[in-house]
C-alpha cells in the first residue's frame, strides 16, 4: 500500500465516521421532535427550542457529511459529453476541475471565519435556546475545512492517473 | 457590459463548466463568485461568500430535505420496496404486462415514502428487473417501466422538488405537496395506458404471468400495511394541520427508521449503508444549493430577471403561448441537464414572469415538476435512464429505445393539468391552514 493509498483510505474511514455522527444526530431530533409533536398533542406542553435544535442539527448533518461528499465524489456532474476522452486526459480534466472546487471551498472558508467573526463579535444568538450564532458556524467551518482536505486528495490521485501511474482505487 | 448581458454570459458560463464534467455546485458557485466580483467589485465578495453557504443551509425550511432523504433511504433500505412490489404484481401480474404495470404501480407507492425519482427508479430496478427478466419481458419494456416509473417519486409527495421550489418561491410546501398527489395518480394511470397500448402493439413484450390466488393475495397486502400507515400520517397530518412540514418530515423518517428495524430485513452494515447512503444525498444537494446560492446573488444583482419578464411582455404574445414556450424550454433544458439545477438555475426569473402572467403558482410548481420527470427519462442526460442502466447493466439504447410511449404519456399528462387547472390545485384548496 503507498502512502497515497493510506491517506486515502484513513480519510475514507474519518470521513464516515463524521458523516454518520451527523446523520445520528438528525435522527436523533426526529425523536425531539416526535415527543414535542406527542406532548403538544396530549399535555399541551411544548418542548422550548425545537427550532434553534433542528437547525442545528441540519447544520451538523450538511457539513459533517460534505468531506465524504467530496472524498466519494457524489456531487452531481454531467459526464456524457467527456466520457469518451483518454483514460489520462479525462484523469487531467478530473484534477483541474477538482483544483478548481478546492479553490471555490478555500475562499468560502476564509470569507465564512470572516462572518463568523463578525457575528461573534457581536453577540449574536439563537431567537429561543438564547444559542451563541457561532456554534451554528462551527460545523460549517470545519466541514468546510475538511471538504478542502478531501478535494486536494482526489486532485492528487487524479493527478498520478493523469501522469499514468496505476491508481487502485 | 450591461448587466442582464453578463447574466445571461453567467448561464452560458454554468453550462459550458457542467459540459465540461466539472460538479453543477461548484459551476454554479465559480460563476456567481467570478461574476459577482466583476460586476459588483471585489470588495463586496467576501460577504457573498461568506453569508450564501450559510443561508443556503440555515433556515428552518430546510430542515425538511435531510429528513426526507433519510425516510426514503431507510424505506428503500428496509426492504419496504420488495413488500409493495410483490403486492400489487399478486393483484395484476397475471395480465398482459402484467408485472410492468405492477413495477409502475409499486413506483407509485413507494414514491409515497420516497422524495427522490433516483432512489425510487434504484430501489425498485433492483427488485423489479429480474422479476420482469425471469417472466420472459422484453428489455425494452421493462427497463423503460421502472426507469419512467421511478419519475413519479418527484410528483407524489414526500418530493424534494416540490420542497426546494415552495422555499425559492415561498409558497406553501404542505399545499404544494397536497398538489402533486392528482397529478401523480393521473400520471400512475397513463403509464399504465402506455404499457397496455406498448404490449396491445406488441404481445411478446410482456407476456401474461400466472394468476395469484385470494389467499397469495391477503398474504401479499399484509406487509405493505405499514406503508400506507405511514404515507397517511406524514400527509394527513400536514393535510389536518397536526404539524408542520418540518414534523411531517421527522415522523416520516421515524417511522422508516422503526418500520425498517421492525421488519427485520436491516443488518448492522444495512444501517451503515443507508446512513452512508443517507450523508452523501444530504451533501449533494445542499452543496447544489450554496452554489446556486452563490450564482443567485450574481444573477439577482444583473438584473436579468426582470430584463427577461420584461422582454417577453413587450412581445406581448398570449399568456397561453409564453407557457408553451416555456415548457418546451424546460423540456429542452431537462434533457441537457440535472432537474434540480435547472429548478435552481431558472426558477427565479420565470416565477416573477408565471406571476405577472397570472399563473397559479401552485399549479405552475405541478407543472414544472412534470416537465422535470420528462427531463430524467429523455436523452442525453435523463438520469434515470443511467440509474437503470447501471442497475440492470442495459445499453442504452435499448432503455431510449422503450421510453417513447412514456414520454407521450408525461406530454398528455401537462396537457390534462394546462385543460384542467383543479387537478392540481383542487386538494391544496381544501387543505386546512
Amino acid at each position: 500500500m503507498t502512502t497515497l493509498e493510506r491517506l486515502y483510505d484513513r480519510a475514507d474511514r474519518g470521513a464516515r465516521w463524521l458523516a454518520a455522527a451527523g446523520i445520528a444526530l438528525l435522527m436523533l431530533m426526529t425523536l425531539v421532535l416526535m415527543a414535542d409533536i406527542s406532548t403538544r398533542r396530549t399535555l399541551n406542553f411544548a418542548i422550548l427550542g425545537t427550532i434553534d435544535l433542528t437547525q442545528l442539527a441540519v447544520m451538523l448533518a450538511v457539513f459533517f457529511a460534505l468531506p465524504l461528499t467530496f472524498l466519494h465524489e457524489a456531487n452531481v456532474n454531467v459526464d456524457f459529453f467527456t466520457n469518451r476522452l483518454p483514460p489520462r486526459a479525462l484523469a487531467a480534466l478530473n484534477c483541474v476541475v477538482t483544483l478548481l472546487s478546492a479553490a471555490l471551498l478555500i475562499a468560502i472558508a476564509w470569507f465564512s471565519l470572516v462572518q463568523a467573526r463578525i457575528q461573534f463579535a457581536q453577540g449574536d444568538k439563537s431567537m429561543t435556546l438564547g444559542i451563541p450564532m457561532l456554534v451554528y458556524w462551527a460545523p460549517m467551518l470545519f466541514g468546510t475545512t475538511l471538504s478542502i482536505l478531501a478535494t486536494l486528495l482526489v486532485a492528487t490521485r487524479e493527478a498520478v492517473r493523469a501522469a499514468g501511474a496505476k491508481v487502485p482505487w | 457590459m450591461s448587466g442582464p448581458l453578463a447574466g445571461a454570459l453567467g448561464f452560458a458560463a454554468v453550462v459550458a463548466l457542467i459540459a465540461l464534467r466539472m460538479p453543477v455546485a461548484i459551476a454554479m458557485g465559480i460563476v456567481g463568485t467570478l461574476g459577482f466580483g466583476l460586476v459588483n467589485g471585489w470588495s463586496t465578495l467576501g460577504f457573498v461568500l461568506g453569508r450564501a453557504p450559510f443561508e443556503s443551509v440555515f433556515p428552518i425550511g430546510l430542515s425538511v430535505l435531510p429528513l426526507f432523504i433519510l425516510m426514503g433511504v431507510f424505506a428503500a433500505h428496509g426492504g419496504l420496496s420488495r413488500s409493495l412490489y410483490g403486492f400489487v404484481a399478486a393483484l395484476i401480474g397475471h395480465l398482459r404486462g402484467g408485472l410492468a404495470l405492477a413495477t409502475v404501480g409499486a413506483c407509485a407507492i413507494f414514491g409515497a415514502v420516497c422524495g427522490s425519482a433516483i432512489a425510487t427508479a434504484a430501489t425498485m430496478g433492483r427488485v423489479a428487473m429480474p422479476e420482469m427478466r425471469r417472466a420472459g419481458y422484453d428489455d425494452r419494456l421493462s427497463s423503460a417501466s421502472v426507469a419512467a416509473g421511478g419519475t413519479l417519486g418527484v410528483m407524489i409527495p414526500p418530493s424534494i422538488l416540490f420542497v426546494i421550489y415552495g422555499l425559492m418561491t415561498e409558497q406553501s410546501i404542505g399545499k404544494l405537496l397536497a398538489a402533486g398527489i392528482l397529478p401523480g395518480i393521473l400520471g400512475t394511470l397513463l403509464y399504465m395506458a402506455a404499457i397496455g397500448w406498448s404490449t396491445a402493439r406488441d404481445p411478446k413484450l410482456g407476456p401474461p404471468g400466472p394468476r395469484a390466488n385470494w389467499t397469495e393475495r391477503l398474504q401479499a397486502a399484509r406487509d405493505v400495511w405499514q406503508v400506507v400507515l405511514l404515507f397517511g400520517l406524514v400527509l394527513g397530518g400536514m393535510y389536518w394541520g397536526w404539524f408542520s412540514p418540518t414534523e411531517a418530515a421527522a415522523v416520516g423518517a421515524f417511522g422508516a427508521i422503526v418500520l425498517a428495524w421492525a421488519g427485520g430485513k436491516l443488518k448492522r452494515a444495512g444501517y451503515f449503508t443507508a446512513i452512508k447512503e443517507t450523508a452523501t444525498t444530504v451533501g449533494m444537494i445542499f452543496m447544489i444549493l450554496i452554489g446556486a446560492g452563490i450564482f443567485n446573488y450574481f444573477i439577482d444583482t444583473t438584473g436579468l430577471t426582470d430584463a427577461i419578464v420584461q422582454w417577453i411582455k413587450d412581445l406581448g404574445l398570449p399568456r397561453w403561448w409564453v407557457m408553451f414556450l416555456l415548457m418546451v424550454m424546460y423540456i429542452i433544458l431537462g434533457a441537457l441537464m440535472d432537474e434540480l439545477a435547472m429548478m435552481l438555475l431558472t426558477v427565479g426569473p420565470v416565477f416573477k414572469l408565471i406571476v405577472a402572467l397570472g399563473f397559479d403558482p401552485i399549479w405552475f410548481g405541478v407543472m414544472f415538476v412534470t416537465v422535470c420527470e420528462i427531463g430524467m427519462i429523455v436523452p442525453p442526460v435523463g438520469i434515470n435512464l443511467f440509474v437503470i442502466q447501471g442497475v440492470s447493466g442495459l445499453p442504452l439504447a435499448t432503455i431510449v429505445r422503450g421510453i417513447t410511449p412514456f414520454v407521450v404519456a408525461d406530454c398528455v399528462r401537462m396537457l390534462l393539468i394546462a385543460l384542467v387547472p383543479a387537478l392540481a390545485t383542487w386538494l391544496p384548496s381544501r387543505m386546512a391552514g
